[in-house]
């Protein structure tokens, strides 16, 4: 080959690869920059997911304890669950908040307001000791269950049930407690009065847990399917 | 300019043009390829263990866990049971009675301050098979989480 035409050849080669490096140094550039952006981005989405999920476990995981007070002293109470399992509670004078719930109200109490036989919700810690109470609540316990009627006493207006795990309540029907029946065509609930119910029925009924004067309990209210239900 | 020196030079533009582009395109073509990768769905586990028998079913209760605080003033109670239960649930401020036409029910359900004790009671159609019961307490304490 002419020499005249070599050197131009040879220099425009040596041209357009150094052209060529430049473009694969900007691409490398390029693709690293938006990588890294692409990889923050992951990270920032990982991180508002992990926080979400963290948020989300913690407000699966949030349980309260409640149970009848036992024995009440200074930093400590001690309560029996619905279990009759006894479990201990430390309150601390700075951080426990006390209340009281009525008619769907919570009203902030304090501690001295608290006394033997209090019903109490505790939200705190749970560990090895006891439970780090956060806040106290004072509720009302109610006694929600169900089971067959067994006997019924027109006078003084009470039923004897047996509930599934065999124990035997008895219950007064108070002027007050609402009396459901289930129609059994339309599966609808209906106003009904003491004197529909019948033996042989099952009950469904809500009471505050604590006897009355005649060592029944006062039901709130009642349902009750007909044992004609079960003959369908 | 001779016509030898203008070959050489549209010659050379021509071969690193087509160098470059073909470089160029690979790099692309290899990013690509990871891009698309990365929107593929992943493949999915197949278990090897065989289906389950149908089966008479137990009350289950789905959701929500037991002793769970919650800051809103309703709860969706989800389950399964036996096919054309009825279902009784109740709580000191609701009664609710309904048959469930498929195993699986789902339920939303108002819930007072405080403590919630919510019995779901299921009465199998079949009278060969027993009545079941559960009981969840739940709280309903707003701004305490």
């Amino acid at each position: 080959m002419n020499k005249k035409i070599f050197l131009p050849f040879f220099a425009l080669i040596v041209f357009f690869l150094f052209l060529f490096n430049l473009l694969i140094f900007a691409s490398d550039k390029t693709g690293s920059d938006s990588a890294k952006k692409e990889t923050q981005k992951e990270v920032e989405i990982l991180k508002e997911k992990i926080a979400s999920k963290v948020a989300e476990l913690r407000r699966q995981n949030f349980q309260a304890f409640s149970g009848k007070i036992v024995e009440i002293k200074k930093g400590e109470i001690e309560i029996k669950d619905y279990n009759e399992e006894k479990k201990k509670v430390f309150t601390d004078d700075l951080l426990t908040k006390y209340y009281l719930i009525k008619d769907n109200q919570k009203k902030e109490i304090n501690f001295s307001d608290l006394k033997k036989d209090d019903y109490i919700i505790v939200s705190g810690i749970l560990t090895d000791k006891g439970i780090s109470a956060n806040m106290i609540f004072v509720d009302e316990k109610y006694l929600v269950d169900f089971g067959k009627i067994v006997e019924k006493d027109k006078n003084e207006y009470w039923l004897k049930v047996v509930t599934l795990t065999n124990e035997t309540i008895s219950l007064d029907i108070e002027t007050f407690t609402k009396q459901w029946l289930l129609n059994i065509k339309s599966l609808e609930l209906e106003r009904t009065g003491f004197s529909k119910i019948k033996e042989g029925d099952m009950i469904h009924f809500v009471a505050k847990d604590k006897k009355n004067e005649n060592n029944r309990f006062s039901a709130q209210k009642i349902v009750v399917i007909p044992q004609e239900y079960f003959l369908k | 300019m001779k016509k030898e020196t203008f070959l050489a030079i549209f010659l050379g533009v021509v071969f690193g043009f087509i160098f470059a582009l073909i470089i160029l395109g690979s790099i692309s073509q290899s990013q690509l390829g990871k891009k698309t990768k990365s929107l593929l769905p992943q493949k999915k586990e197949f278990s090897i263990l065989p289906a389950k028998p149908t089966s008479l079913k137990l009350l289950n209760i789905t959701n929500p866990k037991n002793f769970l605080i919650i800051e809103n003033d309703k709860v969706t109670i989800e389950g399964e049971v036996e096919k054309n239960s009825l279902i009784v649930i109740q709580s000191p401020i609701k009664d609710l009675v309904f048959q469930n036409k498929e195993e699986k029910f789902k339920v939303d359900f108002p819930l007072a301050l405080g403590e919630n004790v919510i019995k779901i009671v299921s009465y199998p159609q079949n009278p060969n098979l027993k009545t079941q019961e559960k009981t969840l307490f739940i709280y309903y304490l707003p701004n305490e989480i």
